[in-house]
């Protein structure tokens, strides 16, 4: 480990010598964000799209959220109705058993952000989720209350869901 | 220069990262996957003694792990909903306030133990026994827990915690 460390310390110096401006792929603002974009900036323009993701969910259609979220093997969910998922294949489908629940029917939640923190490749959201929905085996269109803390990644310069906690509450105390 | 900035690279693509992850999903960035830090297992232990405090009506240590930022939010497991400081501080307060200091005692589960540079997050099952001051018979908690923490000042303080009670699916 020593002489890796040695190693990679010597390359550095080189590096800069020779004027290799960047070698660690971690770096966002050189390598995902060649227009001089900021993690802050692009997470923010990423969140309308996950509003949209978690309205078309609501109404029964996945795709989107699913495409949001990210296919590590060390995604979470912690589910409204109890569930405690790990792993691609349980939270995968988790999320598309939960669609399913939902009949569409223009479904559009409010958020109500009361945290929302941006540091590097990693992200998150505290969020008070209003919407009224339509499930299936229910006459009439339900509200829900939910609360949810989002995490994120970047990966592949793009953001992606890794945990998603929820949990549903009757009426906001 | 152009075979000189190949070798680099090729030897930057094979040396490891200190701190580094070993085990990555592909494609994803180094610095974003769960990095072994000793700082940060040193402070779980203290956060989870914490929490037994916590749990035996004692909030102090719980307060003082805690940022007391305006960003700080709380979503405790009855359902309250708490943001900056003021308000987060006093639920923590009365929730300690609401319990004996006789017995608890935790364990804690973790699913997921993340730290990217100056933040960290960990995933739990918390199983507790504890004794509300309003009732004498103990009392057992099995709660899910997502809790956000940020490095302030050099140390490690929770931003934000989420609790649910853990229940069987519907």
């Amino acid at each position: 480990m020593t002489l890796v460390r040695f190693i990679l310390a010597c390359i550095l110096a080189i590096g800069a010598a020779i004027g290799v401006d960047h070698f660690w792929v971690d770096r966002p603002t050189r390598v995902c964000s060649p227009g001089g974009v900021s993690a802050d900036s692009s997470f923010r323009e990423f969140l309308v799209e996950f509003e949209a993701g978690t309205n078309l969910f609501m109404n029964g259609d996945p795709a989107l959220w699913m495409s949001n979220a990210s296919p590590g093997g060390d995604v979470t969910l912690l589910s409204p109705i109890g569930h405690v998922a790990r792993g691609l294949s349980q939270v995968e489908g988790r999320y598309t058993d939960a669609a399913k629940e939902f009949i569409p029917s223009n479904a559009k939640a409010s958020f109500d952000y009361l945290a929302i923190g941006v540091d590097g490749n990693l992200a998150y959201t505290v969020i008070i989720q209003r919407a009224t929905v339509r499930r299936v085996g229910q006459s009439e269109p339900v509200a829900a209350y939910t609360r949810a803390t989002n995490i994120f990644r970047r990966e592949r310069c793009e953001w992606r869901l890794v945990h998603r906690h929820m949990d549903h509450q009757k009426t906001p105390e | 220069m152009v075979l000189a900035r190949l070798i680099l690279l090729a030897l930057l693509a094979l040396a490891e990262r200190p701190g580094a992850a070993s085990a990555q999903a592909p494609g994803i960035p180094p610095a974003s996957m769960a990095i072994p830090d000793s700082g940060f297992q040193a402070f779980l232990v203290e956060f989870e003694a914490a929490t037994t405090d916590f749990l035996n009506g004692d909030a102090r240590a719980w307060i003082a792990n805690a940022s007391h930022a305006d960003d700080v939010s709380l979503f405790n497991p009855f359902g309250m909903i708490g943001k900056g400081w003021t308000q987060v501080g006093a639920m923590y307060a009365k929730g300690a306030s609401r319990l004996s200091p006789r017995g608890a005692a935790l364990a804690v589960e973790y699913l997921t133990i993340v730290v990217a540079g100056d933040q960290a997050y960990t995933i739990a099952i918390e199983r507790s026994t504890f004794r509300p001051t309003a009732q004498d018979p103990r009392s057992a908690g099995l709660t899910r827990a997502t809790d956000l923490f940020r490095r302030e000042a050099g140390h490690w303080k929770l931003v934000h915690r989420h609790m649910d009670h853990l229940r069987p699916p519907e």
